[in-house]
């Protein structure tokens, strides 16, 4: 990811209140798990599957964080029992993911194109779909606003000129 | 061999409600919810989800102490959960593990345990939690070496994990949810005392006023 746009993304969660980011990494994002990593503004916290982030996400705004967790298409698919669990205990968590496999992809990956969005219709997690880069901080914010309004996940899809 | 009742009743009479609790579910949120535990405890946190939760509790509030009382088949889910905690270190948290090495949740019901987990086989948990970078752990097989062993990581800087090896199955029916006058809460009755709990006892806002309404 450029470095422009990764600085986008940490100040958009910055600007949305996170303090507080659980991840697996994707490579498209590499640039942002850097910058948050080296940011005091965060609280990071790099998992071995994005279940086990989405609990830990739970635990942390229990204690009083605003948790993102920023992890790759395919860690929403592992991360889906988690988040059904956080939508039953009704958990504001706001995910942020690069979106792999949409149309503009240059690898092979559209697994991700077919699961995707309807994954996240399934499980009623609202979302937004940023083409641009000059978008990315005000959906994070929208939907960080959203998120703790109505008390459950919501998440920012990332793809078109705002990812590459 | 020790009962995971025994083992929750000594808990219960070794820490306040300043200590934050997470259990998973299984008999253990029941057992804690007895004691009049449950509303001031994350509780029913589901499979593979009740360290990490912890964890995170952990993180959140450095200064507070952090138990989970996990249980074998839940933690073994999520094991990788055990090197994040290895990596991250938190002073503050502690890790009981009740040990029966079967799915008793998933199990016939009555006396009879459900299948095999790995540690009725071949897995140790305390190697694998020191193998994690968690160097305070230990297996207890008796009430006596459980106080022992909590007492002395609640005193201590964590993290630290303590493996109870508990009886097979309960001696009770747990089958068929909870009934009429049963002690547990909804869990999102649990998550709003929980977090109303941790605003009293840390005088912070974390609900906003008007969420969701």
């Amino acid at each position: 990811m450029e470095i422009a746009k990764a600085q986008e993304v940490v100040q958009g969660l910055k600007e949305a209140g996170i303090n507080f980011a659980v991840g697996l990494p994707d490579s498209q994002f590499h640039e942002v798990y850097e910058m948050i990593t080296q940011d005091p503004a965060f609280k990071y916290v790099g998992v071995g599957n994005e279940g086990e982030g989405a609990a830990i996400a739970m635990g942390a705004w229990c204690g009083g964080k605003k948790p993102a967790l920023i992890i790759a298409t395919s860690g929403l698919l592992v991360a889906t029992f988690s988040l059904a669990r956080l939508h039953l205990k009704e958990i504001p968590l706001m995910l942020v993911i690069p979106y792999r496999g949409d149309l503009g992809d240059p690898r092979w990956m559209g697994i991700y194109k077919k699961y995707t969005e309807p994954m996240l219709n399934v499980m009623d997690i609202p979302y937004r779909v940023v083409n641009r880069s000059a978008e990315i901080k005000g959906a994070l914010k929208d939907c960080q606003m959203c998120a703790e309004a109505w008390i459950k996940p919501v998440a920012v899809l990332l793809t078109g000129e705002a990812l590459w | 061999m020790v009962k995971r009742a025994e083992l929750i009743k000594a808990f219960a009479s070794m820490v306040g409600e300043d200590t934050l609790v997470v259990t998973p579910i299984g008999s253990t949120t029941p057992y804690w919810e007895e004691l009049g535990r449950g509303s001031t405890s994350l509780t029913s946190v589901s499979l593979g989800m009740c360290t990490p939760a912890a964890l995170g509790v952990a993180l959140a509030l450095p200064h507070r102490r952090v138990v989970a009382l996990d249980s074998d088949g839940n933690l073994i889910l999520n094991l990788c959960s055990l090197g994040t905690v290895g990596n991250q270190k938190p002073r503050n948290l502690l890790i009981v593990v009740f040990d029966n090495g079967n799915y008793l949740s998933g199990g016939p019901g009555g006396n009879k345990p459900g299948m095999p987990t790995a540690t009725a086989g071949a897995m140790n948990l305390e190697v694998v939690a020191k193998g994690c970078g968690i160097e305070k752990a230990c297996t207890v097989r008796t009430e006596e070496e459980f106080r022992s062993a909590v007492s002395k990581y609640l005193a201590e800087d964590g993290p630290a994990f303590v493996v109870a090896k508990i009886e097979p199955v309960d001696g009770r029916e747990r089958k068929g949810g909870r009934g009429p006058g049963a002690a547990g809460q909804d869990t999102r009755e649990n998550k709003y005392s929980f977090v109303r709990h941790i605003e009293r006892l840390e005088n912070i806002t974390i609900l906003k006023k008007g969420g969701g309404g």
